[in-house]
C-alpha cells in the first residue's frame, strides 16, 4: 500500500489570515463601517453576506483546524472555509480594483495572494481527503485479508 | 452603514460580484455537504487509520522478527551442545596427554625393562575406561 500522508494543518499564513478574518468582520459589525469599495460595488444583501462570511470563514476554518473529532470532518470544515475565504477575498480584490484602479496595486496584490493561497490550500485538502478515503477502504480490505488488528 | 450612499459602481460589477459571491458560498456549502454525505467513506477514526496503516506496514517486519528470533534460539541451543562436546573432548585430550606422559616416562626411565613398560601400559589401559 502507498503511504498515507496528510499535510500539516498548522500553516502559519493560513492561520493568521483565518484569525484576521473574523476579527475584521466583528470590528466592521460593531463599528458599523464598511470599505467604500465594497459599498459601491456590491448590492446590500451581498454586502451583509460578505461581512458575515468573513466571520463564518474565520471561525469555521480555525474550528476545522483544531477539530478534536474525526480528521475528515475537520478537513471538510477547513476546505469549505478556505473555499469561501478565497471567494470573499477575490470579491474584495475586484471591488478595490474597480474603485481605485492602478492606485491599489499593492493592496490588490496581497489580497489576490490570499485568494490564490486559499484556493491552493483547498486543492490540497481535497487531495488529502481523497487519499484518506482511499486509505480507509484499503485498511479495511487489508484487515479482511490478513486479519491484522 | 454610511449615511450618504457613495456613488455606485458600474452595474456589471455588482452583478459579477453577486454571482461570484453566490458561487463561492455555494461551493463552500457543497464542500461541507459532500464531506457530511460521504461520512461513511471515512469509517475509521483518524488515529485508528494511522495506527492501522502503520500496523499493516509493520506486519511483514514482525513476521521477520519472529523468524529471526526462532533462528537465534536454535543457534543458541546448537552452541550449547557444541560447547559441551568441546568440554568432553578437552577432558579426553587431557587424560590422553597424561597417559602419554606416563608412558614416555616409563620408557625413558634408566632402569626401563620391557616388563615394567608392559605393566605401566596395562595399568593405564584401565584408567581411561574408568574415566569415560
Amino acid at each position: 500500500m502507498g503511504n498515507l500522508r496528510i499535510r500539516s494543518r498548522h500553516q502559519p499564513y493560513e492561520i493568521a489570515v483565518l484569525a484576521a478574518a473574523p476579527l475584521c468582520g466583528v470590528l466592521m459589525l460593531t463599528l458599523n463601517v464598511r470599505p467604500t469599495s465594497v459599498q459601491t460595488s456590491m448590492p446590500a444583501p451581498i454586502q451583509v453576506a460578505w461581512e458575515l462570511g468573513l466571520i463564518a470563514v474565520g471561525v469555521g476554518g480555525l474550528l476545522g483546524i483544531v477539530w478534536p473529532g474525526r480528521l475528515s470532518t475537520g478537513l471538510g470544515l477547513e476546505l469549505a472555509s478556505v473555499l469561501v475565504l478565497g471567494t470573499i477575498t477575490g470579491m474584495y480584490a475586484v471591488a478595490v480594483l474597480v474603485m481605485s484602479g492602478r492606485n491599489s496595486l499593492v493592496a490588490i496584490s496581497f489580497v489576490m495572494a490570499v485568494t490564490v493561497g486559499s484556493l491552493w490550500r483547498a486543492a490540497q485538502i481535497a487531495i488529502d481527503l481523497r487519499r484518506l478515503a482511499r486509505a480507509c477502504e484499503l485498511v479495511t480490505y487489508e484487515q479482511l485479508r490478513t486479519g491484522v488488528t | 452603514m454610511n449615511s450618504s450612499p457613495p456613488p455606485a459602481a458600474p452595474h456589471w460589477v455588482q452583478v459579477a460580484l453577486s454571482v461570484l459571491g453566490i458561487l463561492g458560498g455555494g461551493t463552500g456549502l457543497a464542500a461541507i455537504a459532500a464531506v457530511v454525505v460521504q461520512r461513511g467513506k471515512f469509517k475509521a477514526d483518524a488515529a485508528d487509520t494511522l495506527t492501522e496503516a502503520a500496523l499493516t506496514l509493520v506486519q511483514p517486519l514482525q513476521t521477520r522478527i519472529t523468524q529471526l528470533e526462532g533462528e537465534a534460539l536454535s543457534a543458541r541451543s546448537e552452541l550449547g551442545t557444541l560447547r559441551e562436546q568441546v568440554n568432553q573432548l578437552q577432558f579426553v585430550v587431557r587424560v590422553l596427554t597424561r597417559t602419554l606422559d606416563r608412558w614416555r616416562a616409563a620408557i625413558r626411565a634408566p632402569d626401563a625393562t620391557l616388563r615394567k613398560v608392559r605393566a605401566t601400559v596395562a595399568e593405564s589401559d584401565r584408567i581411561p575406561e574408568m574415566d569415560r
